[in-house]
């Protein structure tokens, strides 16, 4: 190994350190991308690395989908929509064991597509369900199991940033990932969905339906909650991804016209003043931040990474154990898993998409079918102990009562039910290819 | 000495959240700008030539300008397991003072000379844009680069200044 291989291995090794010990991700990676760039590239060298590099990030028209679809979410939520779905679903689903559970789920499915950061649908959907399933008590690690596994959704059911920051860096239409992992990710949704209605029935004092007098609500009065809490914000999904689908709109146009959307679902509440339009895009405004801030870091980082040999590294660590193209496979997705334990999964995106990209060009696998595997992977990694940040986000807003065991308890199922999920996509390529190839027909028709 | 540095501290922290609230409302403006686009195009066939950069330059402005207040508000994502479990408050001062001197100062402020001279080139010029057919001029676009390395400069210092006086304060206290 040479000098700088072995600088770019440090750095590595260093940015993992760093981040452990709770330095923000973003800084981590800016600051040693710059420091291991003076020692092996030099001042100028990367002197003006940077400021194009960040001219570059905020000119990317892909990018721009990022704040403009967390935007959306914020708008959704100050909308009241969130709560009133979820108060018409808790009821209509009431009579069922694990109802409450499973109404999270349907939710999760439908809003963790809106925020796609997954702090922020985290947090979003424990505030919304917490309460209630502690209340009605729930077992405390089916609730854990419940708001992570349903939290994670967001990354894979488009419009997922993970999948948008993506597509751009593997050279990857954005609107075929988000096809390809349309299907995964409700598959997956369903399998949370059997398995908590089995878990309940075996175990029924896991979720107690709810009593009679807390259901007897005229059915007349249901049904108008339910179809105005449910069917505008579906709509609004649908239409996103359908203008992405049918061709009319790019991923970033979508999301402008998700965000107006937002604002007339807004008005359509009757929340639509100038303190929640403000309070959205304040409330965006951080996690916005937060997620291009670390795209920047990440750039910053694989800029001297790159530069200091570290992608022949990894190339050759991975090619030398000689495993041929599903073993090598395997390898590189453990990889990512490990990495996906101690780092934001941005950065390491950046860092591992310009290696495994033309590795898998070269292996002669299908690069979106690697993509959804990529990413599930990622999602599943977010889950694992020791480092699990999806726990990590819910310990912030659990009761005291709630301890870490009861949620790493109750995350082993999902994450039981994301690995099936990520050798279901490995077994059944085409079916999670389907509806990207159907998108990719009609555009061609579209065209001709 | 303190009360004049707390003075200074407490004006960064306004500034940078002032700018930062101040610029928040392009988020709104970019949707729309972005929305305007796409009924342009297809309700009256007519696409606009200024969309895509009026609307990139508006919400990279809301996130940059946002970065020094996600900063002071502790909203830069952090994995803080070990941070907040196991390290005592000096533990975490000492840390903090620590990334603030090797990793964040010297890159920001290396980004800032930098994007100072990147940014006077393009004023020089009087640069103007190529990605569109609209040509705006980019020089103020990239005159941002070197603010948001200003801001977060300065409150870089602001929060290392924070941090080595309580790391002060809990050594005098003895804990």
């Amino acid at each position: 190994m040479s000098f700088p291989e072995f600088l770019s291995v440090l750095m590595l090794i260093l940015s993992i350190v760093g981040i452990m010990i709770g330095i923000p991700v973003t800084f981590v990676l800016m600051g040693l991308g710059f420091i291991f760039g003076v020692i092996g590239i030099g001042v100028s060298g990367i002197a003006f690395m940077y400021p194009i590099n960040v001219f570059g990030i905020g000119s990317d028209y892909s990018f721009l989908a990022v704040p403009v679809f967390i935007f959306m979410g914020t708008l959704l939520v100050r909308s009241g929509i969130t709560d009133r779905l979820y108060g018409s679903l808790h009821i209509l689903m009431g009579s069922l064991r694990g109802g409450l559970s499973l109404a999270t789920i349907l939710i999760a499915t439908l809003f963790g597509a809106c925020t796609g950061v997954i702090g922020a649908s985290i947090v979003g959907i424990g505030l919304l369900a917490l309460p209630g399933m502690l209340d009605r008590k729930y077992n405390k690690p089916l609730v854990a199991g419940t708001i992570c596994g349903g939290g994670v959704l967001g990354m894979i059911i488009p419009p997922s940033i993970l999948l948008i920051i993506y597509g751009p860096m593997a050279n990857l239409s954005i609107a075929r990932l988000f096809f390809a992992s349309a299907m995964p990710g409700l598959l997956l949704s369903g399998l949370y969905l059997i398995y908590i209605s089995v878990a309940c029935r075996i175990k029924p004092e896991w979720g107690p339906a709810l009593s009679r007098e807390e259901r007897k609500i005229p059915r007349g009065k249901l049904l108008t909650m339910l179809l105005t809490s449910l069917i505008p914000p579906v709509f609004l999904i649908l239409a996103v991804l359908g203008a992405i689908f049918f061709g009319i709109a790019a991923p970033t146009e979508a999301a402008g016209t998700g965000a107006v959307g937002g604002l007339i679902l807004l008005a359509a509440y009757g929340n639509f003043n100038w303190k929640n339009v403000k309070g959205a895009f304040l409330d965006a405004l951080p996690s916005v931040s937060m997620v291009m801030f670390v795209i920047l870091g990440a750039k910053f980082f694989t800029i001297t990474f790159l530069n200091l040999g570290g992608a022949d590294v990894i190339r050759q660590f991975l090619l030398g154990f000689n495993l041929g193209p599903s073993g090598t496979l395997f390898l590189m997705l453990f990889l990512a898993f490990i990495m996906g334990m101690f780092m934001d999964f941005i950065g390491i995106l950046f860092i591992i998409t310009p290696i495994y990209a033309p590795l898998i060009a070269s292996l002669g696998f299908d690069p979106l079918w690697f993509g959804i595997l990529f990413c599930l992977t990622l999602v599943v990694s977010l889950s694992t102990p020791p480092f699990a940040y999806a726990i990590f986000y819910l310990k912030g807003i659990a009761p005291p009562e709630m301890d870490l065991l009861d949620m790493y308890k109750g995350i082993v199922p999902f994450v039981a039910l994301q690995l099936i999920m990520i050798f279901l996509v490995y077994l059944f390529p085409e079916y999670s290819l389907m509806a990207s190839r159907a998108y990719v027909r009609r555009i061609t028709v579209s065209r001709i | 000495m303190k009360v004049k540095g707390e003075a200074i501290i407490g004006v960064i922290d306004r500034f940078n959240e002032f700018v930062a609230k101040t610029v928040s409302i392009l988020i709104l403006v970019s949707s729309l700008a972005v929305c305007y686009e796409v009924v342009a195009r297809y309700v009256f066939a007519n696409p606009t030539f200024w969309s895509y950069e009026a609307s990139y330059m508006m919400s990279s402005t809301y996130w940059l300008l946002g970065g020094a207040w996600t900063l002071k508000i502790g909203r830069h994502v952090t994995v803080d397991v070990i941070y907040a479990r196991f390290f005592s408050p000096r533990t975490q001062a000492m840390v903090d003072i620590l990334f603030y001197l090797i990793l964040y100062l010297p890159v920001t402020i290396f980004v800032l000379i930098f994007g100072m001279q990147y940014a006077w080139e393009s004023w020089a010029l009087q640069e103007l844009s190529h990605l569109s057919p609209w040509h705006p001029p980019i020089y103020p676009f990239k005159t941002l680069i070197p603010l948001t390395f200003f801001m977060l400069t300065i409150q870089g210092i602001a929060e290392l200044t924070r941090r080595i006086w309580k790391f002060k304060e809990l050594k005098g206290g003895g804990k």
